[in-house]
């Protein structure tokens, strides 16, 4: 168990569960007063999102001692499953703020498209790994995955949840990108892909949608509606200042603050612990993040390799997103932030992530080890490369 | 196992940690901008938001008389309210309110449920105790009546356009209202509580309570026992001659304090809307500008006296009813002239050549100086709106004939604040004022005086022996000249009259329409009151200001010495009971008799004789006519058996 041990990366480890402890704290100071309002116990969130976060690192810890490579012969399976959900969220799921995007099983309410960034991640690792050899042939090895990949979409921008259907999008670029295809063949696919969301665009968009757009870039003209999120988030945001008011202090909270607890729940942080607590968090984010792709980048497997990668860029591009729409550069489109928001299956979604991405760490130490003790006078990094040239057919 | 292929992965894997690294920086930028770019604008709008203010408004300041009469105070006004939570039928509701205060169905339905705690409706401010009541009655639920504040003005119309008045937010809109706005409206109070977007209190930010600060009382120089006597006489002149308009200016020559002010028409300020904005816009005595006729001949008297071109008891001056200057001839307003005269008679007489010769004397730079240094040609400076600057001709451009005629009144515009200024400087020694109305402010809890104004003198413009000398020819003027109708018993009332000549539309001058003034002061050996009153175009009278304006004047400075509780005077100059006041008499027929004849027919009528003879020849007007007792009676004396009649050409209509 001790040899064991020693192959996982505590950083990766340490870092989520910090994260996610720090996110029940900070999910009770914002929640406990908009609770009282619903007329729920000022412990209702709390208490919701750490049963939520004792399930999640349940299946954190599994998934850290879980092969990762078994999940490629899961994969007609985990695909299945996740059409199946998608299909069914939109005939029995439950409609909220204006999107039928949440199934309910027993006493459990969870989001299909959150599980559907995770499993398009894996499906994309296993066939673009598997098609590593042909990999510049356009018609055999990159579109095949991208049909599958646009069906996905297709079924969660019919709910519609246009947030989540853009993270999808970006995570299956940032993985069909990483995974080394043509530039040209990539830029046609950027190409296609944004005409395809141009189009699907002007058919969705209505002056709702759009308002978004106006409230993120001018969201003093219209300081009643449109601008309204981002002015409160903007004053939560500013009154901070460097050190905050103290934990639980806020008063954007208190109403001001739509979705205090979820999309907005860093304005809160920023407002109560200030610019310090706010570098800490994404502080963390980042280790999450960077280390991810540092991993993905000693990763020996191509399937291992891609998929640290594609849960790197979930976890970057949702921190992206949010924090972008919080401090106005992005418009608001409804994105939790990984770790901290409440929100059951997010956290179950990034727990899963993370495990696999430590076991995938495990495995590439382990790996790594094993290479460096046969040759010690090398680094790991070095060795990775030269492996790499050799290895080509 | 599938190993990592591909050198271009790799490369790709580092781009994406690049651009991880790049994408978090932006975040963190973009964090630490908003924190502490925008941060401390952003805590502003924050307390903004929270705080929820409960305004207290204050009490506007009144305005008092000089002796503390309350001529603006306020007033509870009831004012709706509606809690639209609270209606139970909002169309219902909206309908009744629309009809009882007179407003669209649909906008009051608007209004009644708007997400709001409460709502004012615009048109229900204010309003009347019928309709608040008329509401009550009603009994609908979430309708309440408020009190609100509004001003009222316990005299009415009276001092209207100097007091001026406020609009429905209690802000002054025109007059010492808008002039003082800024001290009489005093500061909002408020409390402030932070709140939660629900509106309920939050625990740990104290409120912060803000007391209003009451605008302060303020105390005017107007004395309302004149102001009550300016008024009356008004009043009374308008009935009597209903003219185009009138105005009246009451002033303190020691000091340049109005004492009152006055125009027709007039307004009630609470009342505003329901006249022609001209009508409250237009203060008359500082906005009217136009020729002032004979009272500018004060200003060339008081010239030629300070440089010691005349003496008015030793020279003299002869006038044939005209004077030629530079090719035009100028008559005098009476046919034929005055004759013969001292200076002194010139003035009493208003004899048109005679101040022409003065003026001529002076030149057009000494005369045009003297005009300036009295202030005319530009404001007062009153702490009133609206004043105006009047038109004197362009110094290069007065050639002999605008000199002639600007030396006595014609040719230059002015304002009635400009003339009383003016003359006020003449008779108090010399010394320019700068008028104003605000005397006193003073603090509405403790009556503490926080202000007092101080008189201002603009200018000496003439010595106090030449002063005294003006004194003395302008109540000669009452008592034996063309003023005589000011005459006032023990007061030695001095002063001028003056009959100006309106440009049409045509830019001609119009006939039969002119502004007859006088302008008075008294006692003369220390004037403690001018009087300036002005009638446009009186009806139904000979428009002479000797006639029409000089005896209102005399009863309101009778009147005001009197309340002001001025001593009479005993070494004043005697009426010249040639003229006394009586009703009109018929012109008898005089042709025919001699000389000696004349003096049981002349009782009551003063007579000029022209020519030599012992028979009369002629007369003018002729018998049976009915003039004014006083009035002269011209005779034309010859050979008993001449009967030629001689022809009179009109004169001038300046008298």
């Amino acid at each position: 168990m001790k040899t064991k041990l020693k192959f996982f990366d505590f950083t990766l480890l340490i870092t989520p569960l910090l994260l996610a402890a720090f996110g029940v704290v900070m999910i009770y100071s914002a929640s406990m007063v908009i609770a009282v309002i619903d007329e729920k116990e000022p412990t209702h969130y709390l208490f919701k999102q750490m049963q939520w976060f004792t399930l999640g690192f349940m299946l954190f810890i599994f998934c850290s001692f879980f092969n990762y490579r078994f999940y490629q012969k899961l994969m007609k399976l985990i695909i299945m499953g996740l059409v199946i959900m998608l299909v069914l969220v939109l005939f029995i799921g439950v409609e909220l703020n204006g999107a039928r995007s949440w199934l309910y099983i027993g006493p459990f309410s969870l989001q299909p498209a959150e599980f559907v960034k995770l499993g398009l991640i894996m499906y994309l690792a296993s066939i673009y790994s598997k098609k590593q050899t042909y990999i510049n042939d356009f018609t055999k090895a990159v579109l095949p995955p991208l049909i599958m990949t646009g069906g996905l979409l297709g079924l969660v921008v019919m709910q519609p949840d246009i947030g989540t259907a853009a993270i999808i999008f970006l995570i299956a670029c940032s993985v069909i990108f990483s995974s080394g295809i043509k530039f040209r063949h990539l830029f046609s696919l950027v190409a296609v892909g944004i005409g395809i969301i141009g189009l699907a665009a002007t058919k969705m968009l209505n002056a709702e949608r759009l308002s978004r757009f106006t409230g993120a870039y001018q969201p003093f003209s219209a300081p009643e509606s449109d601008g309204y999120q981002l002015i409160q988030s903007y004053i939560a945001i500013g009154t901070g200042g460097l050190m905050g008011n103290g934990l639980g202090q806020g008063v954007q909270k208190l109403g001001y603050l739509t979705e205090a607890y979820t999309d907005f729940i860093m304005a809160v942080v920023a407002e109560e612990l200030g610019f310090i607590g706010v570098m800490v968090v994404i502080g963390l984010l980042a280790t999450i993040v960077l280390r991810g792709i540092y991993i993905s980048r000693l990763c020996q497997d191509s399937f291992g390799s891609l998929l640290a990668l594609g849960i790197s860029s979930m976890v970057g591009i949702q921190t992206f997103i949010n924090l972008g729409a919080i401090t106005g550069l992005l418009p608001i489109t409804g994105v939790p932030l990984p770790f901290i928001s409440y929100g059951g299956s997010s956290l179950l979604v990034l727990m899963i992530s993370m495990g696999i991405l430590n076991n995938i760490a495990y495995h590439t130490k382990k790996q790594g080890q094993v290479v460096s003790a046969n040759n010690p006078s090398s680094n790991v990094e070095y060795k990775d490369l030269n492996q790499g040239r050799t290895w080509q057919r | 196992m599938k190993r990592v292929s591909n050198v271009t992965m790799r490369k790709r894997l580092v781009t994406v940690f690049f651009l991880g690294i790049f994408i978090f920086a932006t975040i963190s930028v973009r964090l630490g901008y908003v924190q502490f770019v925008i941060g401390d604008e952003l805590l502003e709008r924050a307390k903004a938001s929270w705080s929820r203010d409960i305004t207290f408004e204050p009490e506007r300041g009144k305005i008092l008389d000089k002796n503390g009469e309350v001529l603006a105070e306020n007033v509870s006004a009831p004012t709706v309210m509606v809690v639209p939570r609270q209606i139970k039928e909002p169309q219902k509701v909206a309908e009744s309110l629309a009809e009882i205060l007179d407003m669209p169905v649909d906008e009051a339905y608007k209004k009644i449920t708007q997400q709001e705690i409460n709502v004012r409706l615009k048109e229900g401010r204010k309003i009347s105790e019928e309709k608040a009541e008329l509401i009550q009655t009603l009994g609908m639920d979430g309708v309440y009546i408020a009190e609100d504040s509004k001003r009222h003005y316990p005299n009415g119309d009276y001092l209207s356009h100097v007091l001026g008045f406020s609009g429905i937010d209690n802000q002054g809109l025109m007059g010492l209202e808008l002039y003082y706005d800024e001290k009489l409206k005093g500061e909002k109070g408020s409390l402030s509580y932070f709140s939660d977007a629900k509106g309920k209190r939050m625990p740990d930010m104290a409120d912060v309570y803000d007391p209003p600060v009451d605008g302060n009382n303020l105390k005017l120089t107007i004395d309302s026992r004149v102001q009550t006597i300016i008024e009356r006489e008004l009043d009374l002149a308008e009935s009597k001659y209903n003219p185009d308009g009138a105005l009246a200016i009451a002033v303190d020559p020691d000091t340049g304090g109005v004492l009152a002010m006055s125009s027709r028409p007039n307004f009630d300020p609470e009342d505003y809307q329901s006249v022609d904005p001209d009508v409250y816009n237009r203060n008359l005595p500082i906005w009217k500008t136009y020729e002032p006729g004979s009272t500018f001949k004060i200003i060339t008297l008081a010239a030629a006296l300070e440089e010691s071109i005349v003496d008015l008891h030793e020279d003299e001056f002869t006038d044939n009813g005209a004077i030629e200057v530079g090719g035009a001839t100028l008559h005098c307003w009476k046919s034929g002239g005055h004759g013969h005269q001292t200076f002194l008679e010139v003035v009493q007489n208003s004899c048109n050549p005679g101040f022409v010769s003065l003026g001529q004397e002076l030149g057009k730079e000494k005369l045009f100086s003297y005009i300036d240094n009295f202030g005319f040609g530009n404001k007062t400076g009153i702490d009133l709106q609206g004043e105006a600057n009047g038109i004197l001709f362009n110094l290069d451009q007065v050639g002999p004939v605008e000199l002639a005629t600007t030396s006595f009144g014609q040719g230059v515009s002015v304002t009635p604040i400009q003339q009383v200024m003016a003359v006020s400087a003449a008779v108090n020694g010399g010394y320019l004022y700068e008028p104003y109305v605000a005397d006193e402010w003073v603090n509405p809890i403790t009556n503490e005086v926080l202000e007092k104004a101080e008189p201002k003198v603009k200018d000496r413009v003439i010595s106090e022996d030449t002063s005294a000398e003006i004194r003395e020819a302008l109540e000669s003027v009452v008592a034996k000249g063309t003023g005589r109708g000011a005459y006032v018993e023990g007061y030695r009332v001095g002063g001028k009259t003056g009959t100006a000549q309106k440009v049409g539309e045509d830019g001609k001058y119009m006939s039969n329409n002119h502004i007859v003034s006088f302008i008075g002061f008294a006692p003369a050996d220390d004037p403690e009151i001018v009087v300036y009153l002005a009638i446009d175009n009186p009806k139904n009278t000979i428009q002479f200001g000797g006639v029409v304006a000089a005896p209102i004047v005399g009863n309101i400075i009778g009147d005001s010495l009197r309340a002001l509780g001025v001593e009479p005077r005993e070494d004043g100059l005697e009426k010249d009971y040639k003229w006394p006041d009586q009703p009109l008499v018929e012109v008898p027929d005089l042709i025919g008799l001699s000389k000696n004849d004349l003096q049981k027919y002349l009782i009551n009528l003063s007579i000029e004789s022209n020519g030599t003879g012992d028979y009369i020849v002629d007369q003018m007007p002729k018998a049976g006519v009915k003039i004014e007792q006083g009035e002269e009676v011209r005779i034309y004396l010859g050979d008993k058996n001449n009967k030629d009649k001689r022809e009179e050409e009109n004169g001038a209509e300046n008298e």
